[in-house]
């Protein structure tokens, strides 16, 4: 009930005024002066002052009113005057007064003017409260707009809770969603170094709380703790370290009619938290801020994770690209057309590629390529590159152009694969052709009956045995070549004697070796150990490097064939004293369809094929194959083979 | 006279066979076995038409057919290029330097020979000695006038 102090000088006043207050059930209390009054209002809080006489001994009553204003603004002042005139009345007004009244009073109208002004009070104080509610309301979702983590957002709302109620803890738990599971974030607001009992108290009762509200158990050890700190109670920790808590509110967050979590206040004090407190939380609370923040930060989150995702595709993509916005400027580059053009994102993005003073390396991928249809753009330099380039629009899901996306595949490696095919296939096309031209034409010259003279006749027929035998080595070094590059031709593996092998192939070589007076010598160090490999592959090496060496070699010219081993290999190398190669010549020796010397090779019954095959043969083995050479005075063929293990004797597949 | 031919070809059975046919045809024949005895022997012997090999070893045919036209003396010699490299990027490549025929290996003593007397022709040169057959095929109007 309010409480109301009386003030006059005549003591009879005084009294029949109590009387009547406290029969209305108020609280009274009366002074006769007003140095009394003042003495009195300073000790004890009073609502109301009935200030019954402007005129007094010492202070008068509208001295009175005025160090009122000043020192006691909440008291309400109603003026009681027999000198009730209208100025008297204004003055008081002007001076903060709640009403004025004339003496001798009227009970009722008395009792009506207290009661106006009681109600007048409770209106104030209710639109303080409110006040203050939306002070923090405002300051609250002013910083929590801008917060991207729990932590953070539970430091925020926690100092904005503790600014309105007088708390020693608080507790905010979040339910977290992500794809996988639900968890519970809980951050624990603290005074400084409390004990962890304290926090894990919060944590059980506002566990307990949610529990009530959400109908299933929490996993407490699902939950993330971590422990905030409350500012400017550390002083009254000191007195209070290791209490229990006396008091304890909590306040579900709601947000899509789905609690989503609780804010809980504690404190070591009983009966800490009053209904003004209650009524600013659930404000707070009914707002939604924090539910609102809460559901934000999920989305955010979600947000960032999805960019995170897409900002990794497109930082692992090989192929390259580029974001551009509406007026053709770079949003952003991805590594890979890093690489690709040998630029850094940092320094092209905002540039534009088209129009006034565009990326001269970027431009040519945007404008000569439109949305349509795919370019293809060579780069000049080398090697030469091909980028083809895939056009995009971009558009938001309103449909609205937001700019365009190029990807750009480097197809300078197929380009390439292209070409040698092609070269391949135009060689292979020549190489049949020509042996054949002569066949056809020599044949049809005798069926056209030109060719009269038998010993033309028999000439021309060799000419065309030779060469059918030469397209017939050809085809056979061809289908060797495809089965080799297929991997088709799977070499089975076994130990084989290399010294058979050489000795085999200098016999079958001999004779032709002979018409031409070479010697064909061998030199087979440590016996020549046993390798690991395919013997009808390895024959074929030897045989088409001494075949070779036969070829080039002067007349009456010598060729060794050596065997060494070591390192677990063993060496064989084919020694010639005949023209020799030039340094030119030698990178390209073992590449497909080369030719030393055309007119020499062919004319020898090389298909250009021979060395590919041998090097194809010797690196399934796992081994190297090199030349060495002096224009003039010969070359050297070597190439090594893994020696036979001691147990190896039974063949098997090679990869 | 009978027409002069430079056939330049590395290929010793192809060559053989050239010059045979063309020589059945009652034309001279020269030879050459790579691109560098070839020039020689087009500026030194003056013929009336070459045939061309493409892969020579040294110099090849393109650079051969390039040579020639930029030299004044065989600017307007005509060229037949025999090549056993079909694509038709090399034939385009053989007539834009200047060839004014590109056969094709293999290619028929029919194909050959028609081919030079057709070249010849139309350089207003006699294409064979007198008296040999000439293809029925070509012996009408302007060829008949040319001969007189």
């Amino acid at each position: 009930m309010a409480k109301i102090l009386v003030v006059d000088d005549e003591q009879h006043v005084r009294e029949s005024l109590s009387e009547v207050l406290v029969d209305e059930r108020f609280e009274v209390d009366t002074a006769g002066s007003g140095e009394e009054a003042l003495k009195k209002l300073g000790e004890d809080g009073f609502d109301v002052v009935l200030l019954l006489d402007i005129k007094m001994p010492g202070m008068s009553g509208v001295e009175l009113l005025d160090r009122l204003r000043e020192e006691q603004p909440s008291v309400d002042v109603i003026m009681m005057t027999g000198y009730a005139t209208l100025d008297m009345a204004i003055e008081s007004l002007k001076l903060g007064a709640y009403d004025f009244l004339r003496k001798p009073f009227d009970k009722d109208v008395l009792l009506a003017s207290i009661g106006r002004c009681l109600e007048k009070r409770k209106l104030e104080e209710e639109h303080k409260q409110a006040d203050e509610a939306l002070s923090i309301l405002y300051g609250l979702s002013k910083e929590l707009a801008t917060v991207a983590d729990g932590r953070h957002m539970a430091d925020i709302t926690l100092r904005w809770v503790k600014k309105a109620i007088d708390c020693h803890v608080a507790g905010l738990l979040i339910q977290k969603e992500t794809e996988k599971e639900q968890r519970w974030q809980m951050m624990v607001g603290v005074p400084p170094s409390t004990g962890e009992s304290l926090v894990e108290e919060v944590k059980q009762r506002t566990i307990a709380g949610m529990e009530t509200l959400i109908d299933h158990a929490i996993e407490s050890d699902r939950i993330e703790v971590s422990a905030a700190e409350m500012e400017g109670i550390e002083g009254e920790l000191l007195s209070h370290s290791g209490s229990k808590l006396q008091s304890f509110v909590a306040l579900p967050l709601v947000a899509d009619e789905r609690t989503i979590g609780m804010l809980t206040l504690g404190s070591w004090d009983t009966d800490a938290f009053d209904k003004q407190d209650l009524k600013i939380l659930s404000t707070i609370a009914l707002a939604n801020e924090v539910a609102i923040a809460i559901l934000r930060m999920r989305v955010e989150e979600a947000l960032a994770a999805e960019r995170e995702r897409l900002e990794a595709i497109i930082a692992s993509m090989t192929d390259g690209l580029v974001m551009l916005d509406r007026d053709y400027r770079v949003v952003t580059i991805n590594p890979a057309l890093e690489r690709m053009l040998g630029l850094r994102a940092g320094d092209v993005i905002g540039r534009p590629t088209f129009g006034e003073n565009p990326d001269p390396q970027l431009s040519p991928l945007i404008t000569l390529c439109r949305t349509d249809s795919p370019g293809e753009i060579v780069l000049s330099g080398s090697p030469r590159r091909v980028l083809n380039v895939y056009a995009s629009r971009v558009s938001d899901s309103a449909g609205n152009y937001l700019g365009e996306v190029r990807v750009i595949h480097d197809v300078t490696r197929e380009k390439e694969l292209e070409q040698l095919k092609d070269d391949f296939i135009a060689s292979v096309s020549h190489e049949l052709r020509s042996p054949l031209h002569s066949i056809r034409g020599f044949v049809r010259l005798m069926l056209e009956g030109k060719v009269p003279d038998p010993e033309t006749q028999r000439e021309f027929l060799t000419v065309v045995e030779e060469q059918s035998q030469h397209l017939n080595n050809l085809v056979d070094d061809l289908l060797d070549t495809f089965a080799m590059e297929s991997g088709r031709k799977a070499l089975k593996r076994q130990r084989v004697s290399m010294k058979d092998v050489i000795l085999d192939a200098a016999l079958k070589l001999g004779n032709k070796a002979a018409e031409k007076g070479v010697v064909i010598d061998t030199e087979l160090a440590d016996g020549c150990p046993d390798v690991e490999g395919n013997e009808e592959a390895l024959e074929q090496v030897v045989t088409n490097i001494v075949d070779n060496a036969i070829k080039f070699s002067r007349q009456g010219g010598q060729i060794i064939v050596k065997a060494s081993s070591g390192d677990g290999k063993l060496l064989t190398q084919v020694i010639d004293h005949g023209i020799g190669i030039s340094k030119e010549t030698i990178p390209r020796l073992f590449d497909k369809f080369y030719q030393a010397d055309g007119s020499a090779t062919r004319a020898a019954g090389g298909t250009g094929l021979g060395l590919y095959i041998c090097k194809q043969i010797v690196e399934a083995h796992g081994g190297k194959i090199w030349v060495e050479s002096e224009p003039g005075r010969g070359s050297t063929f070597s190439f090594t083979i893994t020696l036979a293990s001691a147990t190896m004797h039974q063949p098997a597949t090679m990869e | 006279m009978p027409a002069k031919i430079l056939i330049i070809e590395d290929d010793p059975s192809a060559l053989r066979f050239a010059q045979y046919a063309l020589e059945q045809e009652g034309y001279q024949v020269l030879t050459a076995a790579n691109g560098l005895e070839g020039l020689r022997k087009a500026q030194e012997e003056e013929p009336d038409l070459i045939i061309l090999d493409i892969m020579l070893p040294g110099m090849d045919g393109f650079q051969l057919c390039r040579r020639l036209r930029a030299a004044e003396a065989t600017a307007k010699l005509p060229i037949l290029m025999l090549s056993a490299k079909a694509r038709e990027s090399d034939r385009d490549t053989g007539l834009k330097l200047g060839a004014h025929e590109y056969l094709t290996k293999p290619a028929s003593p029919a194909q050959l020979v028609a081919g030079v007397t057709r070249l010849l022709a139309q350089r207003g040169v006699v294409p064979s000695r007198e008296g040999r057959h000439i293809p029925a095929y070509l012996t009408f109007g302007p060829l008949d006038k040319q001969q007189e």
